[in-house]
């Protein structure tokens, strides 16, 4: 159930609406007009929460502003500066405003200026009407003001047009009267009303109206309001045809069954009540949320994100960690598997140790007697090789020859050396072949050549 | 307002704190994969290289492609008079005369710890020797034995034994391989 609230300056109205295809049905109407209505609209609250799914709030009209302003057509952000100095400057900063953009209006020059229909709230009100759903599990999803919702019945029932249209809700103590043109709000007042009883011919009623009228009249100069909407309790036929006498506007009766249905005995609708139900919170341009609901949410919106965030975070490392601490468990199993074989293959070599060191040996072993050949072979006719020595050292084979080479001369003998030497470098089984020194003795050529194996 | 700034800070806090200790986890765990993956490799690597080896082993086992084991006493001291004897008796049969030094048997480190094999060191110097063919058939025979030559001199000093050709040399012995 909707419940719409309507709180009127001595009394509340409440209308509960269910929505049954597309259309709306009202289910209860009331109104709390004891002494203390807000501690009856607090237990009624209480009593009727559980069937709630939505409340919509409309405030007093005494501490609300509704005022169309003209705006140069400005970026947005000093728009909106603009738009908050006006009304800083009307009424004040008490005040939480909401603004709908009318459309553009010719300026002075070729300016283009924006005409704007505001209507505010005054923040202690909007607060202290917040304050009264403290205690119900369900809070308002909107608070508006009276004028505002009105707006969106009147333009439901199509009365809206280029003729100003007051809407009048005939009530006891208080009679509400506000002023459309086309998407405008622009009067709206609350009158103290004398009792039938005092008044029977309805003449002091006639009179707040039609001065309002007349205000409206010295307020827009050339324009009249030739329709009344009459709703309300006390707005009966008799009323209706003093009004009509009285201000010379035709009276056009509230049908509010045309858009929402009533169930069993016929029961009072109250108007604000079913402009509320009529509203889409989404797209509503005056909708309000009280400063310290704007907080909370605010509040609740940083922990969801930082929540959100947080977890997101714990997921993802969580995600991580968890893939990497599986990637090693896999391979721990894998190194695991490998040393298991490697044992095995290690057992069984224990049991080949002969065929090992055969192995062992063949490998590591060079070929001893294809050395010695090619140690002779490379030497010419006139050299001698006084001593051969050939050791294993970290694991490479090095070897040094000293020989004598006896040549006709000194040169020859040189010659003598650098052939060995060449045939050294010539031979696949040597490699890194130098000459270590070479020493004249007498025409002869002492000299010394290290290598290695090529293994 | 504050509130809001609190719980930013706080989250902002939090998730910082989360994401140093998370990294550190996280780089924890990769430095031990990519240890680990490491350790495989070098393990799949020596696996294989045991089953090449394993292979060439059987493959030998099977030819019957294995060397002659020299007979080995219980008693170590016996055990190194018998090999010097049967080294100079070998070299006499060859025609040559030498000189043969055999040291104390001991654990070898030429093989892994896998399989147990001890060596005996020995140097050999030959006195004499008539051709190079005799000198070349020498070494042919040490080729049936597990002898590991480790020097080679002729006319060299690089081997402390009298002689024109000296050899350094170690005997692998492989138990129960006799």
């Amino acid at each position: 159930m909707i419940l719409c609230i309507d709180f009127a300056s001595k009394k509340i109205k409440i209308a509960g609406f269910k929505r049954e295809k597309g259309s709306l049905k009202l289910i209860e109407s009331l109104e709390l007009s004891t002494s203390d209505p807000e501690a009856a609209f607090g237990e009624y609250l209480n009593r009727i929460s559980k069937e709630i799914d939505e409340i919509r709030v409309s405030g007093a009209l005494e501490s609300t502003f509704h005022r169309i302003f003209t705006i140069p057509d400005l970026k947005k952000k000093v728009f909106t500066q603009a738009l908050e100095a006006e009304v800083t400057k009307a009424f004040g900063k008490e005040h939480q405003f909401k603004y709908r953009d009318l459309g553009e209006v010719p300026g002075p020059g070729n300016k283009i200026n924006r005409k704007i229909m505001t209507a505010g709230i005054k923040r202690s009100a909007l607060e202290a009407l917040s304050q009264m759903f403290a205690d119900s599990p369900i809070k308002p999803s909107m608070f508006t003001t009276y004028p505002a919702s009105l707006h969106a019945l009147a333009r439901k029932l199509q009365l809206l047009t280029q003729e100003p249209l007051a809407f009048l809700e005939l009530d006891s103590p208080t009679t509400r009267i506000v002023i459309f043109k086309e998407d405008e709000i622009r009067v709206a007042r609350e009158v103290n009303v004398i009792p039938e009883e005092k008044d029977p011919d309805r003449s002091a009623l006639a009179k707040d109206i039609y001065r309002t009228l007349l205000f409206y009249t010295e307020t827009y100069p050339n324009e009249m309001v030739t329709r009344l909407v009459l709703a309300g309790n006390s707005s009966s036929s008799k009323t209706a045809n003093i009004l009509a006498e009285k201000t010379g506007a035709e009276i056009v009766p509230f049908s509010p069954e045309t858009i929402a249905q009533t169930e069993g005995e016929t029961q009072d609708v109250p108007p604000a009540c079913l402009s509320l139900a009529l509203l889409d919170p989404g797209h509503f341009d005056f909708a309000f949320v009280p400063l310290s609901v704007q907080r909370k949410t605010k509040i609740r919106k940083t922990v969801t994100l930082s929540f959100s965030v947080t977890l997101g975070i714990i997921l993802i490392l969580a995600l991580a960690v968890s893939r990497l601490s599986m990637n090693l468990k896999n391979l721990n199993v894998y190194q695991g598997g490998i040393q298991g074989e490697i044992r095995m293959k290690e057992d069984r070599l224990k049991e080949l140790g002969l065929e090992f060191v055969s192995h062992s040996i063949e490998t590591s072993q060079p070929p001893w007697s294809e050395i010695l050949l090619e140690t002779a072979a490379v030497a010419p006719s006139g050299v001698v090789f006084e001593s051969f020595v050939l050791k294993k050292l970290k694991n490479r084979w090095q070897g040094e020859i000293v020989g004598l080479a006896d040549g006709s001369d000194e040169i020859s003998s040189l010659l003598l050396v650098e052939k060995v030497q060449n045939n050294f470098n010539k031979s696949p089984l040597f490699t890194q072949v130098r000459l270590v020194e070479k020493e004249l003795q007498g025409h002869k050529v002492e000299f010394k050549i290290g290598y290695q194996l090529d293994m | 307002m504050r509130k809001e700034k609190l719980i930013i800070v706080g989250s902002v806090f939090l998730i910082l704190l989360l994401l140093f200790l998370g990294v550190k986890r996280i780089r924890s765990l990769q430095v031990q994969i990519t240890e680990q993956k490491e350790s495989v490799e070098k393990s799949s690597q020596r696996l294989e290289h045991l089953r090449q080896l394993e292979q060439s082993l059987e493959l030998r086992r099977e030819t019957g492609r294995v060397l002659c084991q020299i007979p080995q006493a219980e008693d170590p001291i016996a055990s190194k008079v018998l090999m010097g004897k049967f080294i100079k008796s070998f070299l006499s049969r060859l025609g040559l005369e030498a000189e043969v030094k055999v040291e104390n048997e001991r654990k070898s480190k030429d093989f892994p710890d896998v399989v147990t094999i001890s060596e005996v060191p020995m140097r050999i110097g030959i006195k004499n020797y008539s051709s190079y063919d005799q000198l070349m058939n020498l070494l042919k025979e040490f080729r049936n034995f597990p002898f590991m030559i480790e020097i080679l001199t002729i006319g060299g000093t690089d081997v402390a034994i009298p002689g024109i050709l000296r050899i350094q040399l170690k005997y692998y012995a492989v138990p129960g391989g006799a």
